[in-house]
């Protein structure tokens, strides 16, 4: 399943989790933005001009 | 054709032209940010220097780059408000606003998370980075203002001094890393030279800085019709329901 292609960075899905130990950084960033994103579009969603 | 053109600056009109944009600017937001996060994590190396941190840049630097650039478009559509006294730009101004503040979040906090594993340090009060927190407080400034004031004429033109002195900021921003002696690097890309990255990274955050434009389109387009119903709810094409 998308082997071949993940091998180019990455041996498996712990390796990607752990981002050569910089998980906590990379995924707290991601994480971080999804929220921001999640949050504008949801109050937009409800109708919301303002946050 | 201009008078065409300018049919589009009567909320009346531009309420459902806006309407069938969102769907088209916010897919297209999607797409591009899988195609981003796809390049980000499984065609770009690992970087030699930093290694895998590097990948929080996917988002940092486009989140950065349309901090900045919202801020010069608010303002820009407040000023065109000032002078031609438009009622559509002032509420154009308003619904960039929380999304370049929610940006301008982004930057600051993906760079602090940055920042610690490679500078060692969340934080310093550098040019680069003390600039950008005070972009985030003309964002707040700029809305608070406005909600403060009754009369939406009146907070239009509030809004749009404020905005157009905070202008002098960005161009700080920016040249902050030439101007004084940043812990924050120079320019990874620019416009003059060969950019500093590997041509997969550049390409990288290209797409995802495409995608953060579209997104911010979208979402734009999204407020400014609920800014729209809020401010016209007294007008007829609004209470008949003909929106």
């Amino acid at each position: 399943m998308g082997q071949e292609r993940d091998t180019v960075n990455w041996g498996g899905v712990s390796e990607f989790i752990a981002m050569g130990g910089y998980g906590a950084f990379v995924w707290g960033s991601y994480g971080v933005t999804a929220l921001c994103i999640g949050v504008e579009v949801w109050l937009l969603a409800r109708g919301k001009a303002n946050p | 054709m201009f008078s065409n053109l300018f049919n589009f600056a009567s909320p009346q009109a531009f309420y459902p032209v806006a309407g069938r944009m969102i769907s088209w600017f916010g897919w297209s937001a999607a797409l591009l940010g899988v195609a981003g996060l796809y390049i980000a994590f499984f065609v770009a190396p690992t970087d030699a220097t930093q290694g895998e941190s590097y990948r929080i840049i996917f988002i940092h630097v486009p989140a950065a780059w349309m901090s900045m650039f919202l801020y010069l478009v608010m303002a820009g559509w407040a000023g065109l408000g000032l002078v031609l006294n438009t009622r559509l730009s002032g509420m154009m101004a308003s619904a960039l606003a929380p999304t370049g503040a929610m940006f301008t979040v982004v930057a600051l906090v993906t760079g602090l998370l940055w920042g610690k594993p490679t500078w060692g340090t969340y934080w310093v009060w550098d040019a680069r980075l003390t600039s950008e927190l005070f972009l985030l407080f003309l964002y707040l400034g700029f809305m608070a203002l406005k909600e403060a004031i009754d009369d939406p004429q009146r907070a239009d033109r509030a809004g749009a001094i404020l905005a157009l002195v905070g202008v002098v900021n960005i161009p700080i921003i920016y040249f902050s890393v030439q101007w004084w002696n940043t812990l924050h690097q120079g320019a990874s890309v620019s416009l003059t030279r060969a950019p500093s990255m590997a041509a997969t990274m550049l390409a990288g955050m290209l797409v995802m800085a495409l995608a953060a434009w579209m997104y911010s389109i979208a979402v734009s387009l999204a407020r400014v019709r609920a800014i729209i119903v809020a401010r016209e709810q007294d007008a007829a094409w609004v209470r008949s329901g003909t929106r």
